[in-house]
């Protein structure tokens, strides 16, 4: 494929990434477990139920910064794929309204208003999934700028986010490197 | 009187077009169908656990819990508490207006937790209800199908990434999943 420019090789596979979390989640596990080697020192003094509450603390952090890691390789596909259809001049309603997207923006293009509004206006049966994606998005910068409002309800957790993104990843024809 | 534009009129006739179809979703009655189906999972749960319930080994109780969701607001809803000997597992009601379901409700044990949710009956994942289209060059969208009454909703568990398949709840898999929750 012709292209202008070289995209990084670390770009997060979130299947990879998914066995990397169940890793992770599992180590915890068997960390705050009984039969982990340091356990009596590491909880020493504790109640049974403390050492449940701490690892449901752990649990819950790994979820957040997992959430957080596959939204951005949600987002980093699709300004690859922005990119690429820049580049290849592409006659196809997606590439031309990139193009015009560019033309003003350069690779400065919002994700939510410039590349996920021309997916929005030129598929057919996004809309619903575009509008759960910006609603994530939302969720992905209360993450990133450091949680600092309040957030009403449970709505997202890992395993909906990584639901969402393998859908996207598997439903929207995006052009890869 | 002063003379109207046609800019005025055209404004005038967009604001008589019929509402848009968020607009005409009855957010009272979406709620009051979820709480309904919520009701019915607690009943199947309860059939699933009824001989321990019987023998006493197994308590339920219920406590209330609000919820609080967009275009909604703020309501009123059940949790479920299973009490096995000292372990309890809570069942707690997210909400409706999710992403992939109409209704879900996580299970949270001592060390871990699981998802249940409201689905179609034949879908086996988020991604089998997911298909997209890129319009050619003057094909026009065409208007989004109405969700209908027809949509057998069922309750399903999710099962962990990266499969994220929606399983059969049963009382095999119900019980397996209590025991995934408690670390058992």
């Amino acid at each position: 494929m012709r292209r202008s420019r070289d995209f990084s090789e670390e770009i997060v596979n979130i299947q990879t990434y998914a066995v990397h979390h169940d890793d992770l989640e599992q180590s915890l596990k068997l960390y705050f477990g009984m039969g982990a080697p340091s356990f009596n020192l590491r909880f020493a003094g504790y109640e049974a139920a403390e050492v449940d509450e701490e690892l449901r603390a752990r649990l819950a952090e790994l979820e957040l910064a997992s959430a957080l890691t596959v939204l951005s390789a949600v987002e980093a596909a699709f300004r690859i794929d922005y990119l690429l259809r820049c580049d290849l001049k592409k006659r196809d309603p997606i590439s031309t309204g990139f193009r015009t997207v560019y033309r003003a923006k350069k690779d400065r293009a919002r994700l939510d208003d410039d590349i996920l509004g021309v997916w929005k206006a030129h598929t057919q049966g996004s809309a619903k999934l575009i509008g759960d994606l910006r609603g994530a998005f939302k969720f992905r910068n209360w993450l990133a700028h450091g949680r600092y409002l309040v957030r009403d309800g449970q709505k997202y957790d890992y395993a909906t986010i990584y639901a969402l993104a393998a859908t996207t990843l598997n439903s929207f024809p995006l052009f890869r490197p | 009187m002063a003379k109207a534009t046609n800019s005025d009129f055209d404004n005038f006739v967009r604001r008589q077009q019929p509402i848009s179809e968020e607009e005409r979703i009855d957010w009272n009655k979406q709620r009051d169908e979820w709480l309904t189906r919520l009701d019915a999972l607690y009943a199947k749960i309860q059939e699933f656990l009824q001989e321990y319930v019987n023998d006493g080994s197994i308590k339920l109780s219920f406590q209330e819990h609000r919820i609080i969701e967009e275009n909604i607001g703020a309501y009123a809803s059940r949790r479920m508490i299973i009490h096995i000997g000292r372990r309890e597992i809570t069942l707690t009601p997210i909400g409706t207006l999710l992403i992939g379901s109409a209704g879900r409700v996580d299970v949270t044990g001592s060390v871990g937790r699981a998802r249940l949710v409201l689905v179609d009956k034949n879908a086996t994942s988020m991604r089998s209800m997911v298909k997209i289209k890129v319009l050619m060059a003057g094909e026009k969208q065409e208007p989004p199908r109405e969700v209908t009454n027809e949509v057998d909703w069922t309750w399903k568990i999710v099962t962990a990434p990266p499969a994220v398949a929606f399983k059969e709840l049963n009382k095999d898999s119900f019980f397996q999943l209590l025991m995934e929750v408690s670390n058992a």
